[in-house]
């Protein structure tokens, strides 16, 4: 289970999972998972990348998107957020430590009732994903430089 | 003692309305530790609110945030108040499943010692109920107040 996460944060960083709609998207098993976990949800659609599953909902008047194994069981959630919808505490240590960079991207992940946060940041030479899980301070989840053109 | 300062700060936050500023002198130290944690601060207003703790409310980033100091500078309590959008999932989803009747009035972030929860205010039948959410889904009521009919 934490493998697969693990494996799935990091295709969500790079954008190489490449969820794609076709007559295999819905899996019945994950369709009726994701009926009892979100009932509420509206405007509901199913891609499906290798064997995991990806609903994409609106609850709340957020866009979220669910992944689900072949079996069924909801393996995270995830949502797209800005910098200022940050906890303050990570939004305030972004701010010191990383004031040259510019945000790339962000999201919130849910998985076995834990909440963990990557953002990608970068500048003229680099490009670094910071991952947190406590709510208040950054690890460096990967770094690379950009390549001279 | 440290739990006492944390209380009382949280205490303040809890029922923080805004507070005039008093014109009280703040030590160097405090001040030095503020201007290092939040170095693009607007409009910092102190006070001094007993108990050696000192409060600013300060301007970042178009959000008013308020962060309570103890005397040694260092910082005890920083909240904001937040909006729906801004709560993590799993706080959004405990407060409908515990205040789901309630009408959710104003949310309180809030970080004590390295710990992020959130304050919220709610209505139900005559009641008014400030519960504590934590990041993991936890909940705690912090206070039931018995609303007066004016």
């Amino acid at each position: 289970m934490k493998k697969t996460i693990f494996a799935l944060a990091f295709s969500l960083i790079l954008g190489s999972a490449s969820f794609a709609n076709n007559d295999e998207s819905i899996n019945e098993r994950a369709s009726q998972s994701f009926k009892k976990e979100f009932a509420q949800a509206k405007d509901v659609s199913w891609q499906k990348s290798g064997d995991m599953f990806r609903a994409t909902f609106t609850l709340n008047e957020r866009v979220l998107f669910a992944y689900y194994s072949q079996s069924g069981d909801l393996m995270a959630i995830t949502r797209n957020i800005t910098s200022d919808q940050l906890p303050i505490a990570l939004q305030t240590s972004l701010r010191k430590n990383y004031t040259e960079y510019w945000v790339s991207d962000l999201f919130e992940m849910v998985s076995g009732g834990q909440t963990s946060y990557y953002i990608t940041v970068e500048n003229a030479d680099h490009k670094v994903v910071l991952k947190s899980e406590d709510f208040g301070s950054w690890s460096t989840y990967r770094k690379e430089k950009k390549n001279a053109e | 003692m440290k739990k006492f300062f944390i209380t009382i700060a949280l205490a303040v936050a809890v029922v923080s309305v805004g507070f005039a500023a008093d014109g009280v002198k703040i030590d160097r130290k405090i001040q030095a530790a503020f201007q290092k944690e939040f170095s693009e601060a607007f409009n910092p207003t102190w006070e001094s609110v007993g108990s050696g703790l000192f409060h600013v409310s300060f301007t970042q980033n178009s959000e008013v945030m308020d962060a309570y100091y103890n005397e040694e500078g260092q910082l005890v309590t920083l909240s904001r108040y937040v909006s729906n959008d801004q709560l993590p999932l799993l706080v959004t989803k405990t407060i409908q499943s515990k205040l789901g009747s309630a009408q959710v009035g104003q949310i309180r972030e809030v970080v004590t010692e390295n710990e992020t929860s959130y304050l919220v205010t709610a209505k139900k039948d005559n009641r008014t109920i400030i519960a504590k959410v934590y990041t993991s889904g936890g909940f705690q009521i912090v206070k039931r107040i018995k609303n007066v009919k004016g």
